[in-house]
């Protein structure tokens, strides 16, 4: 059974690569249950669409005004 | 100046602050990160003949920026007197973000953030990000921003950086635990 660290590193990994069917059953079974490691890998997937959009974040701010 | 090139270099100005800071979050030296977009702004007026209008001017902009930064980091690693020792990458403590069994520490357990996207539309929530950015080590900071903000491969940067492919993702790791709790703990616990 993976613990919570284990489980973000493969939550980190699978934005860079895809992981093995054994990885993906154990990180599947771990997120089941625990709700903190479900928020870290949205978390993460946020991180990435935000600073996607870095170079272009003063125009979001603006045609939001 | 022939009016054509007095508008390109008009057009151009309205870029620099927003250059600036792509810069600067990547660099964190405000004299080489105002070098940098001076050579940028400058690369493009002497080859504004050669845009075509087929990108932004943003997007053009920022594509000639990302060279002369990554040139910079290039050189950077390959100078010894520059070169920032590696950071000491262990993955076998917690690294403060979880208990000996691996267990989320108590006050770093992610919650759940109510519609994140909405913050991007927040000039404060940028400035958050940057603060945030700005507390990982120079190390962790480039590669995640290379990753992340740039979108180079993972494998791009380890060459270019000198790092192992596991000391990468246990960087890219750290950097993601880090970014989120200084956002949570900053913006997202706030109830804006």
């Amino acid at each position: 059974m993976l613990n919570c660290q284990e489980a973000t590193r493969l939550l980190s990994d699978r934005l860079e690569q895809p992981l093995s069917r054994g990885q993906r059953l154990a990180l599947i079974l771990h997120t089941l249950m625990c709700s903190a490691c479900r928020n870290f890998g949205k978390q993460a997937e946020f991180l990435r669409r935000t600073a996607g959009r870095f170079a272009d974040s003063d125009r979001i701010v603006r045609s939001k005004k | 100046m022939p009016a054509r090139a007095a508008n390109i270099k008009d057009a151009l100005d309205e870029h620099r602050e927003p250059l600036y800071r792509y810069a600067l979050i990547h660099l964190r030296n405000r004299e080489l990160a105002e070098d940098l977009v001076q050579d940028t702004l400058l690369s493009a007026l002497e080859s504004a003949d050669r845009f075509r209008g087929d990108s932004s001017p943003r997007t053009w902009l920022i594509s000639i920026l990302k060279h002369k930064i990554i040139d910079h980091m290039r050189k950077a690693v390959r100078n010894p007197v520059t070169n920032v020792a590696a950071d000491d990458v262990h993955d076998q403590d917690g690294g403060g973000f979880f208990d000996a069994k691996g267990s989320w520490g108590g006050d770093e357990r992610p919650r759940t953030w109510s519609n994140p996207d909405q913050a991007l539309e927040h000039a404060q929530f940028w400035d958050v990000f940057q603060a945030c950015c700005e507390t990982l080590s120079l190390q962790t900071a480039q590669v995640f921003l290379l990753r992340e903000v740039m979108g180079f491969s993972i494998e791009d940067i380890c060459n270019d950086l000198g790092l192992s492919a596991s000391n990468c993702s246990v960087i890219l790791h750290r950097a993601r635990l880090r970014l989120r709790g200084c956002l949570e703990r900053k913006w997202f616990a706030g109830a804006r």
